[in-house]
């Protein structure tokens, strides 16, 4: 009976584990497959831009079709799709992603390059997002249906509805420009958008402009952290565990921290670690906004240039990172709930 | 009965009294809209917000006060005459001038503050933006309702078949789904959006939609999943019921809510990507667009925020009642959060 | 997105983003003491040619010292063999680095000068002589290692463009510039610092040549060591005489240039930075307004005045106009564009002042064929607006269009589509919608707009598929203007013997006799009457392919320690290094980033 599939006993977890990340093979293979082709359609090729992209009026028609012809040998371009589809799995399995037509360096260079920008931006986020999503979350359940939990669920909404690359730049200028409270104080700062530090090279020079669009990206990603939350501490804290706990005579605090947070974060992980691989493949419009060398701005130009392999190789290596991270997710639901087997 | 049973539950399930059955249908509903009103508030403001969203989307030609592309003007009391018959001769007078000086006749009104004429004020070139905003609501509507739809539907019939199907069918579906979620979304949709080359909101719609039947494929398959465990499933299993018919009558009325809820949820996020895209200048150029709207907007950054801001507010509040709306429809159908009366109850 | 307008804003608004920043014109103030320049008829007879902003010569010594630093956008670079280079960032940065055998002292006044060349003869109409100037000498990059000029690099220079041909013998397309050269007969090093060139005719044009955007001297061990390898772009392939060196450079848009100690005159700027993509206006604002950057461009009318407003007496607005002019191009050799009376209805139902007023936010100018920017070779707007397409009373216009329009059988066209590239609407957001509307209202067809990569309108101009059987048109900017002087231009895009005439195909005979003449007449009123001509009778034509329409003005901010050098197209680069300074005594100058 196909539809009633039965649960198999045992607790394979290697088994699991190692059926997993077979099972990632093909989705892979699919991604490669994919991005080749979606590449392989882009209108406007790189020769052509390369041709044609400067001096719309100015040529003549036979020589340029003599320069793309060469650009193309020169690119391997002039190979039939499938032939070039069998070189490019090929050299993927070999390890080699190819060589950016804009650069001529190695494909993945700039990913390299972006990484740590990209990453710090996710991680400070990150921070973010859990520093106010967690307590907002705790203290909204918990106050239930009260003008507090009223308050913090409209902000929550509220920063959710409103669309980041709005907040961002209003961020950014009104910071440059200093905002003035009732001529008491004024908040603003200066923001070195020309030189983007690491916070390990220039550490307060690279907070101040970091803080910014992690400020615009961790509370947008801690709305939905909030509410989810929220919701799951409402129906943990219906569970006869915590009203054992309250009979006890336990006190609040315990009560909410040892039994019903740490039940309740279990989904919470789950969007985490989405909301990681999600910051991790680079925020394209807060790296544009602040001028950082990140891994969305990267791709992004790699897009507009139609620089084919970087598009290729930077899909790729987001993509497999993104399955692996969704596999540790899973397995870390099992580590955190002993009711969810492996199957 | 199982099946009576699974509608008993049902009824239950939005905490309404039996006796309300007896009264006629539209009685009937006005009930439920007041109560719903009274104990989700919030969720009404949402409602309220939905309905006139719609109303402006399928209104705006009712209810705009200008064409949205007629472009404003007033007399220029700047025009230099004499400034502006030299520059016919010597162009360098087109640098040392104000812009003003030499338009002859009339000057287009940008970027102007609310007046009684234009409620909200004119756009960049001169066009009304009350009448843009309006005219801006059918493009989020259509794009929000057309990408959940498609995602939901698909999910439903994909979710369904691989949860039925199961074995391979259900192995290879999974691992599409599995594809489609490993890429990172913005990064596909600009993909997809220069594969296109010309995105029209049809095809904007549509690819948005399927980036959205991944995960609303997961929600209806491990509804599904959980359903078939249930105790009415077993039942009618054991009277002889067929596969097909324990799909149909028993498992999908049973996964309707968190199909509703995810709709409803995405319709808002659905619009904020539009516009998103559109802000990046992916949309469809000829559409008026809240995401497009609001680049213009802030290209004038702090020194003349009006037009970024009216338009933000628009789809901020756009998005904020789909998500009211979402969220207390969730806590109204949603099982697990069924009120049980004290403390954590609704 | 934005990130794709601003390539072309680095190329189509002039230097805004790829040399960073407008500038006042200094006429008058150009003069190197050493530079005796050749007095060349083309040369000094365009004089007057092209309007600029403002004429205030600054008499203050120009101060040592100071870092420019740039917003340098999305550009893509082909190659670092400029010869075979036609990329504008590539123009850009040559500009700094090398020098050419001749450069554009002054490009508003049309006055050309000697670079490599100290002073050039003319004994007759077909030979030039000339001297190498003594003290210059190569950056000191291996294998060049910093010898000082001979007479025989500028003569491999001369015959590499003439010959285009590759060391080993292959013929190479990309000698962009090979056609310009086969004006030159023979090339003759008279001794190590003297180059006679004969030319095969008498030609007015041989030394704008010379002084082009991409005709700068390489050195032949460096073409002999990097040849093969110029398209892997490193930092050391660059080896000129300029007033800078290339010391830093990455693809993404981080370049410094480093001043060239043995430069034949004072290099003010201690180094020139390119700061990696700035795309976006609020970032190069914030960026501009905390000195991080020397000058900024907005698009918009109010951030400029409440910038203007705020920082008053610190930062002064450059105006000038865009090296682009806007416009489209089709073909009207064939169906349905060759029909005056459907071209003509669409030239006379684009209403160019409300694109100007209401779109460019009045920051344009109208513009026939031959642009403001080349006014003295063109006719005025005085008599502009009497032409069809550019006159004052609209309702009038309208009413033609329309009549012409069904006259040529329009309304059976059906839908037409109008290509925009999409970072023409990037930077103007809601013009597509604005123009397709416009077309619409007055001539009643459906008028469709469809974003499309800059390659992709190229691709298609070249391959006449803009009419010539198909309902189509674009509208964007067009190639850039890079010469005071129209003469040269008119003639390649004109004269239907020309190979780039093809792309067009409207052919006027008396615009053949006329473009004939032209490129060989030595008289500048002459010249100047005959491109009048030539002007009229394109109009007459509705454009003859190109529909010009307007041209765009720039305004540009910099903060007042900042002294910039002319600015036209690509001349502000090469005239960096001795004109432009910073003014390190200025107050504007503290609190700037180091």
């Amino acid at each position: 009976m196909a539809l009633f599939g039965s649960y198999r006993e045992g607790g394979a977890v290697r088994n699991y584990i190692l059926r997993r990340v077979v099972v990632n093979i093909p989705v892979i293979w699919l991604v490669a497959t994919l991005v080749f082709l979606a590449t392989s359609v882009l209108p406007g090729d790189f020769v052509a831009q390369r041709i044609a992209a400067q001096d719309p009026t100015s040529t003549d028609p036979a020589l340029r079709a003599k320069q793309i012809e060469a650009v193309r040998h020169d690119l391997g371009l002039d190979k039939p799709v499938p032939e070039r589809y069998v070189r490019y799995l090929g050299n993927l399995l070999k390890g080699n992603f190819g060589t950016s037509y804009q650069t001529r360096q190695p494909a993945l260079q700039g990913m390299r390059d972006g990484l740590p920008y990209s990453l710090q931006l996710a991680v400070m986020s990150l921070i973010i997002g859990l520093a106010t999503s967690i307590p907002i979350g705790i203290i909204s359940a918990i106050r239930q249906d009260s003008p507090i939990d009223y308050v913090l669920r409209i902000f929550a909404i509220l920063v959710l509805a409103m669309p980041s690359f709005w907040v961002g730049t209003m961020l950014l200028l009104y910071c440059v420009k200093g905002v003035n409270f009732f001529g008491l104080f004024t908040i603003g700062w200066t923001i070195d958008l020309t030189n983007p530090k690491l916070l390990w090279e220039d550490p307060s020079s690279s907070f101040k402009l970091f803080i910014l669009p992690a400020l615009a990206g961790g509370l947008a990603s801690a709305a939905g952290v909030m509410r989810l939350l929220r919701s799951q501490m409402l129906e943990v804290l219906r569970q006869d565990y915590i009203r054992t706990a309250w009979a006890k005579g336990m006190r609040e605090r315990v009560v909410i921290v040892r039994h019903a947070l740490k039940n309740a974060m279990v989904p919470v992980v789950t969007v985490l670690g989405l909301t990681l691989a999600g910051l991790l493949s680079g925020n394209v419009v807060f790296e544009n906004l602040f001028g950082i060398p990140g891994v969305g701005r990267k791709i992004l130009v790699a897009i507009q240039a139609r620089d084919v392999p970087v598009v290729q190789a930077f899909v790729l290596v987001i993509a497999t990172f993104i399955v692996f991270v969704n596999l540790g997710i899973d397995l870390l639901y099992g580590v955190l709930d002993p009711r969810i087997r492996y199957s | 009965m199982a099946q009576d049973q699974a509608v008993l539950d049902r009824s239950t399930t939005i905490g309404v009294r039996r006796s309300l059955s007896d009264r006629p249908v539209l009685v009937r509903y006005g009930i439920h809209t007041g109560r719903f009103f009274r104990s989700k508030p919030l969720g009404g403001i949402g409602v309220v917000i939905i309905g006139l969203c719609v109303f402006a989307g399928l209104f705006g030609n009712q209810i705009q006060r200008y064409d949205p592309e007629t472009i404003f003007s007033k007399t220029n009391p700047s025009f230099d005459p004499d400034l502006y018959e030299q520059s016919l001769t010597d162009p360098t007078v087109k640098l040392t001038a104000r812009p003003e000086q030499l338009q002859k006749g009339e000057t287009p009104l940008l970027f102007t503050n609310p007046t009684s004429q234009h409620w909200m004020g004119t756009d960049g070139l001169g066009r009304d933006l009350y009448s843009r905003i309006i005219h801006g609501a059918s493009t989020a509507l259509y794009v929000g309702l057309g990408a959940a739809l498609i995602a939901t539907i698909s999910g439903i019939v994909i979710g369904l078949a691989s949860a039925y199907f199961a074995g391979t069918v259900d192995f290879i579906i999974q691992r599409i789904m599995d594809t489609l979620q490993a890429f990172p979304p913005l990064v596909l949709l600009l993909l997809f959006g220069q594969v296109v080359s010309n995105p029209t909101l049809s095809v904007n719609t549509i690819s948005l939609g399927i980036l959205g039947i991944a995960s609303s494929t997961r929600i209806v398959r491990s509804s599904v999943l959980a359903a078939r465990e249930e105790v009415y499933v077993l039942a009618a299993r054991t009277i002889g019921a067929s596969d097909v018919r324990i799909m149909a009558r028993h498992i999908f009325p049973n996964i309707t809510a968190p199909i509703i809820v995810t709709f409803t949820s995405s319709i808002g996020l659905y619009i904020l990507i539009e516009a998103t895209l559109a802000f990046l200048g992916l949309g469809d150029p000829t559409r008026v667009s809240w995401g497009k709207m609001i680049e213009e907007g802030r290209r004038n950054g702090t020194s003349d925020p009006w037009m970024a801001l009216a338009v933000g507010g628009a789809l901020t509040v756009t998005v904020l009642g789909f998500n009211l709306a979402g969220d207390a429809l969730r806590d109204v159908l949603d099982p697990r959060l069924r009120g049980r009366g004290g403390r954590a109850g609704f | 997105m934005g990130t794709a307008l601003s390539r072309r804003r680095l190329m189509g608004g002039v230097a805004v983003a790829g040399v960073g920043a407008a500038s006042l014109a200094l006429v008058g103030c150009g003069d190197d003491d050493d530079s005796s320049g050749g007095n060349t008829p083309a040369a000094s007879a365009s004089a007057g040619a092209s309007p600029s902003a403002g004429t205030s010569a600054t008499a203050v010594a120009k101060q040592k010292g100071g870092t420019a630093r740039f917003i340098s956008s999305n550009n893509t670079y082909d190659t670092f063999d400029v010869d075979r280079s036609r990329f504008s960032p590539i123009g850009v940065l040559f500009g700094y680095t090398n020098l050419g055998v001749m450069q554009w002292d002054n490009y508003a006044g049309g006055k050309i000068g000697g670079a490599l060349a100290e002073k050039v003869e003319q004994p007759d109409k077909q030979t030039f002589v000339f001297s190498v100037r003594p003290n210059v000498f190569w950056h000191n990059k291996a294998p060049v290692n910093g010898r000082a000029v001979t007479a025989d690099d500028i003569a491999q220079f001369i015959l590499r463009n003439k010959g285009g041909k590759t060391i080993d013998g292959v013929d190479d397309p990309n000698f962009y510039r090979k056609a310009s050269f086969q004006t030159v007969d023979k090339v003759e090093t008279v001794d190590a610092k003297t180059v006679k060139v004969t030319t095969v005719k008498p030609d007015p044009f041989f030394l704008n040549v010379l002084a082009g955007t991409y005709t700068k001297v390489q050195a032949p061990e460096a073409i002999k060591a990097f040849e093969k390898d110029y398209a892997n772009l490193s930092a050391d392939k660059i080896i000129g005489t300029g007033a800078f060196a290339l010391t830093e450079f990455s693809a993404e848009g981080k370049l410094t240039l480093t001043r060239h100690d043995k430069f034949y005159s004072q290099v003010n700027a201690d180094a020139i930075k390119y700061l990696p993509l700035f795309t976006d206006q609020a970032a190069q604002q914030a960026a501009f307004e905390q000195k991080q950057v020397d000058a900024f461009a907005p698009t918009q009318n109010a951030v400029l005045e409440d910038l203007k407003k705020r920082y008053d007496g610190k930062i002064t607005e450059l105006k000038q106009f865009s090296a682009n002019p806007q416009a489209g191009t089709y073909y009207g050799g064939a169906k349905p564009w060759n029909d005056p009376n459907l071209i003509g209805a669409i030239f006379r139902a684009f209403d160019r002042r409300s694109l100007i007023n209401s779109l460019l936010q009045g920051k344009a100018a109208l513009s026939g064929n031959v642009p403001p920017t080349q006014s003295a070779f063109g006719i005025n707007e005085k008599e502009l607006i009497t032409y069809p397409g550019y006159l004052e009373d609209r309702a009038k216009e309208e009413s033609e269009a329309k009549k012409m329009w069904d006259a040529g059988g329009g309304p059976a066209l059906g839908e037409i589509t109008v290509d925009i590239p999409d970072i023409w609407e990037g930077l103007y957001s809601g013009g597509s919608a604005l123009i397709t509307a416009q077309l619409k209202k007055v001539l009643g067809n459906t008028f469709t707009a469809k974003i499309e990569p800059y390659s992709t309108i190229t691709t298609k101009i070249v391959k006449q598929q803009y009419g010539n059987g198909a309902n189509n048109l674009w509208w964007g900017w067009i190639t850039d203007i890079t010469d005071p002087e129209p003469t040269l231009l008119n003639y390649l895009q004109y004269n239907s013997a020309q190979p780039q005439f093809q792309q067009f195909g409207v052919k006027i005979d008396k615009v053949d006799t006329l473009t004939n003449s032209l490129v060989t007449e030595f008289d500048l009123s002459k010249r100047q009457e005959g491109n009048k001509e030539i002007n009229r009778e394109l109009l007459k034509a509705y454009g003859a392919g190109v529909p010009y329409s307007l041209i765009g003005v720039t305004s540009t901010l910099i903060h007042n320690y900042y002294h910039p050098a002319e600015l036209a197209p690509f001349v502000t680069a090469h005239q960096f290094g001795t004109e432009a300074w910073f003014d390190q005594k200025d107050p504007t100058w503290s609190g700037r980033p180091s």
